[in-house]
């Protein structure tokens, strides 16, 4: 057990972690550099073109120094707020921590969240300054940031360009020599971390596990402690990089664990595995059932796609524990889905891996947060669809979920970004100046207001210099309102939302002036009302269409006349009918990027 | 479709210049030969089509194109061709172009037989026209005039409205100069932006922007207004006349008769199929060189397919969609298809009862299309 190194790498989106990850492969031959793709620890196509991980995934490398074969797990984390639960339970597997900043770019707001957490769970942590190849890198001024920021010592800094295999073999010998090899008890009870659970064809449902204390092998029975649900072990393996089947796993190892179970659900991260005989009597501590944080409406664009879509998303949920759907019907987009994520990134992807992997084509309501309404009778509800909000006189308060946000940015945008912040309902807390470049900004704002586009406007107030990371405070009660979108007097569903009441005005009529533009013109009058309860507080109105004629239909050329209109007919059959009002579906669309309106 | 009386109508592929709207097929003449050549083309082409041709024709409609780029000599040739394979029919109508027209030419077309000219005047405003891309001015539309006057009493002139250098007041100066001239029968076309044409490519630069949709309205509603003042009574969306002096050619068009089409691109409605023949002029000739149909296209109608056409083409005339006619020929009901549709569109105002039947009223026409999608 003493020659096990279990660590992570802590980075930011794009300073390089991928690609040190890969030289660390390449030099410890557990992958031949001709095999090697670039970035292999990222699966996904998504995740290739994004850039980022979304899913951690350990790799086991042996690494000899003088003359002893270390075994270093590597632990993969994903870089997203969204995922920051997993990150966490990844550290939680780990002794050590690579903190890997980008020589140009400095320290970023996640990066300072996630060394933070390390630093909290007792895990050592190696600075690594990476990029220094490039002209612009700036590694006195980058260090100094590390110091000021988590009072590391700049001597223990390692100076890589992972690109050029610079440093790469110093990373390794830190490994070894700084990171402690783990502590545990190989005759004590069982108990295993689960830190990642992946479903695969073959094996079912595999838990990537952390092992503290005890061991486990194919055909033992064990027992998952959050729910006492026990299953007998098919397999145990560790990650070479590829599955590789071995007979035990023991106290300090990181492998895998398979019992032909089928749903992702049975192996939750951060829960523990133990043994059914002889079970520990505590859990692993830190376990909680990560809760969805944004909900949306997803309905195929097409009505005939529902039994997809469902198929779809029930795939999605074999290897994704934390993405929750149930069937939803709205008058307006027919059935489909109201699906919760962990936060934005997390409905981004799913949405796109929906389209890319399956093919669909989606229509996505308005995102929204989770809404806590205390009855009149005392009652606590929580609704995650506008929609199901009681009537007023039911209702004795809402509240809202808030966050902190920490913003990184060079001092030269700190008035634009605190404007965005402010008008966002955002309450400063705090400011300081990390070195004469970076300044971190902290301020309280609700969830609401980040889920639409303010990751988009801080990355353009910016110039995309600013870094954002956030972590839930809990519920606060809000003045909120409904408002409904009504088309010719009709409510449509699909387009409600809450919002400030102090902005329920600009929200309503920036929405329906965005909807007057998207709805065509029809053979009447359209109006479009934006509502909170019966009082209208804004009116547009698409004035009826005046000419749709084809002047010219002689030549006998009927055959292209026709073709016209089928086309036009096909195009109209796309819409979605309100009463008699037909809308595109832009219009569902358009609502979600209102804010790219200039205000 | 209504079996055996059949429409002839024969396209004329050339121009001198191409007009920057123009969407229709032709090609710039290089050579005066070229006319000559085909002409003995459309000969191998009437040899094809002569069973069908023989006693049937009761229209004729040469249309391009600029068929009055034809030389005298060529018009007689054209004229012993027809005549080889058909009777004279009772309307036989020519287009003509300003610029092209000349006393032994009209006295050519009256010598074959030719009773109806439609002439491209287009506009009465020299800036217009020369933004249409025209080769020809306002002054040789008048001198054109003033010959086919001494040898037709049937004479329509087209007009292009909705321009974007237009504006309300050229238009009217243009529809008050052509109805002085007294002409039979008028065309009135809202310019429509056509692939590949140069105000596509224009359009697409935004070098020209679509003239404003209320202007077109009231554009089209003025030279409604203006021609019923002065006696011209509308029988179809774009087309005007006076009483009894409707296309007899182009009604079929409306009224679901068959019709036969030759030369270039030219489209048939035989038997309840369509055709259309090849638009490439190579492929055009190949064709025939191999005595075989220059089609490019065909296809046969499902009664569905046929009941709707009848309709939205009934329904841009005047007289509008008859019930009993529509029985005659699909031995239906159309109400027993269409009835709550058209009366959603009657609640709309946009259509309207007859003694015979169903129309679309001035506010229909003007969304017709809209209508149309309803219905096919």
């Amino acid at each position: 057990m003493k020659h096990i190194r279990n660590f992570s790498i802590i980075a930011h989106i794009d300073h390089g972690k991928s690609t040190l990850a890969d030289r660390l492969l390449e030099i410890t031959n557990t992958i031949p550099k001709r095999k090697l793709v670039d970035q292999v620890l990222d699966r996904m196509e998504l995740e290739r073109e994004k850039g980022i991980t979304i899913k951690a995934k350990p790799v086991r490398m042996i690494y000899n120094k003088n003359g002893i074969d270390y075994e270093l797990n590597l632990i993969d984390t994903p870089g997203h707020v969204d995922f920051s639960y997993e990150v966490s339970r990844a550290l939680s597997a780990c002794e050590g921590a690579l903190l890997l900043v980008d020589a140009t770019q400095g320290i970023e707001a996640q990066t300072m969240a996630n060394a933070h957490l390390a630093m909290e769970l007792g895990l050592t942590i190696i600075p690594i300054i990476n990029k220094i190849d490039l002209p612009s890198a700036d590694i006195e001024l980058v260090s100094e940031e590390i110091e000021n920021t988590f009072l590391i010592p700049k001597e223990e800094i390692i100076l890589t360009s992972a690109k050029e295999g610079v440093g790469v073999q110093e990373v390794l010998d830190a490994i070894v020599e700084r990171i402690p090899p783990p502590k545990g008890d190989p005759n004590s009870p069982l108990a295993a971390l689960i830190f990642d659970a992946v479903y695969d064809s073959y094996l079912g449902v595999l838990a990537y596990l952390r092992i503290f204390d005890g061991k486990v092998k194919a055909g033992d029975k064990i027992k998952v402690f959050s729910t006492g649900r026990e299953f007998e072990v098919t397999e145990v393996g560790i990650f070479a990089p590829d599955y590789k089947k071995i007979d035990m796993l023991e106290a300090g190892e990181v492998g895998y664990l398979a019992a032909s179970i089928k749903d992702i659900g049975e192996f939750l991260v951060g829960d523990t595995i133990t043994l059914s005989k002889n079970p520990v009597s505590k859990p692993v501590p830190g376990f909680k059932k990560a809760q969805p944080m944004v909900f949306c409406g997803f309905y195929p664009l097409e009505g005939g796609d529902y039994e997809e879509l469902r198929d779809a998303l029930s795939k999605l949920r074999l290897e994704d524990a934390s993405l929750i759907y149930s069937q939803e019907v709205s008058e307006a987009l027919g059935f489909g889905f109201r699906v919760g994520f962990l936060g934005l990134l997390h409905m981004e992807i799913t949405q796109e891996r929906l389209e890319r992997e399956f093919g669909l084509r989606l229509i996505k309501t308005m995102p929204n947060v989770v809404y806590e309404i205390v009855l009149v009778s005392g009652e606590v509800v929580h609704i995650e669809n506008p929609s199901e909000l009681p009537s007023p006189e039911k209702i004795e308060e809402i509240r809202e979920p808030y966050i902190k946000a920490s913003i990184i940015t060079p001092p030269d945008f700190i008035g634009p970004l605190m404007e965005l912040a402010n008008d966002r309902r955002g309450k400063f807390i705090n400011m300081e100046y990390l070195d004469a470049v970076k300044v971190l900004i902290e301020y309280e704002l609700p969830l609401n207001e980040i889920i639409i586009d303010f990751y988009d406007k801080l990355k353009s107030r910016s110039r995309g210099y600013a870094s954002f990371d956030y972590e839930y405070i809990g519920y606060r009660p809000s003045k909120l309102v409904k408002i409904d979108i009504l088309l010719n007097g009709m409510p449509v569903d699909a387009l409600s939302f809450m919002v400030h009441k102090d902005k329920a005005y600009m929200w309503g009529r920036r929405i329906i002036e965005k909807l007057r533009k998207v709805i065509p013109r029809q053979l009447f009058d359209v109006s479009i009302q934006a509502a909170i309860g019966k009082r209208v507080i804004a009116r547009e109105t698409v004035k009826a269409l005046r000419k749709d004629v084809t002047a010219k239909c002689y030549g006998g050329d009927i055959t292209r006349k026709r073709k016209l209109l089928e086309k036009q007919k096909e195009g109209k059959k796309k819409m979605k009918k309100i009463g008699r009002v037909e809308i595109p579906q832009e219009a569902f669309l358009a609502v979600l990027d209102i804010s790219d309106e200039k205000r | 479709m209504k079996k055996g009386k059949k429409r002839l109508y024969i396209h004329i592929p050339f121009c001198i210049k191409r007009c920057n709207y123009c969407g229709f097929v032709s090609s710039v003449l290089k050579d005066k030969r070229e006319l000559s050549n085909y002409i003995d083309y459309l000969s191998l082409e009437f040899e094809l089509y002569k069973d069908r041709l023989k006693d049937n024709i009761i229209t004729i409609y040469i249309g391009g194109g600029t068929p009055s780029l034809f030389e005298p000599y060529e018009i007689y040739t054209l004229g012993e061709l027809l005549f080889k394979y058909l009777s004279l029919p009772g309307e036989f109508t020519i287009e003509a172009n300003p610029e092209s027209i000349t006393r032994d030419k009209v006295l050519a077309w009256r010598d074959i037989g030719v009773n109806r000219v439609s002439l491209g005047v287009q506009s009465f405003d020299d800036e217009v026209l020369s933004f249409l891309g025209r080769p020809h001015t306002a002054g040789d539309a008048v001198d054109a005039i003033s010959i086919l006057k001494d040898y037709f009493d049937n004479i329509s002139f087209d007009f292009i409205y909705g321009i974007p250098n237009q504006d309300m007041s050229i238009w009217h100066k243009t529809l008050k100069r052509a109805i002085a001239f007294g002409p039979q029968h008028l065309s009135l076309y809202a310019l429509s932006i056509e692939n590949g044409t140069t105000f596509c490519k224009w359009y697409k630069r935004g070098k020209i922007h679509m003239m404003d949709e209320d202007l077109v309205v009231d554009m089209y509603e003025f030279g409604v207004h203006f021609l019923k003042e002065n006696g011209y009574k509308r029988y179809e969306i774009s087309n005007f006349s006076f009483p009894g002096k409707e296309s007899i050619h182009n009604m079929g068009y409306w009224t679901y008769d068959e019709y036969l089409g030759l030369g270039v691109s030219a489209s048939s409605f035989v038997e309840g199929i369509r055709y259309i023949n090849y638009s490439s002029m190579t492929d055009y000739f190949k064709s025939l060189k191999n005595g075989a149909y220059p089609i490019a296209y065909s296809e046969k109608l499902s009664k569905e397919k046929m009941m709707g056409e009848y309709i939205i083409l009934r329904l841009r005339t005047n007289r509008g969609l008859l019930i009993d006619e529509f029985i005659d020929i699909f031995g239906i009901d159309p109400l027993s298809i269409y009835k709550d549709k058209f009366a959603y569109f009657i609640d709309l105002g946009f259509m309207e009862h007859t003694e015979y039947g169903y129309r679309l009223t001035d506010k229909g026409i003007l969304v017709s299309n809209q209508i149309f999608v309803e219905i096919i």
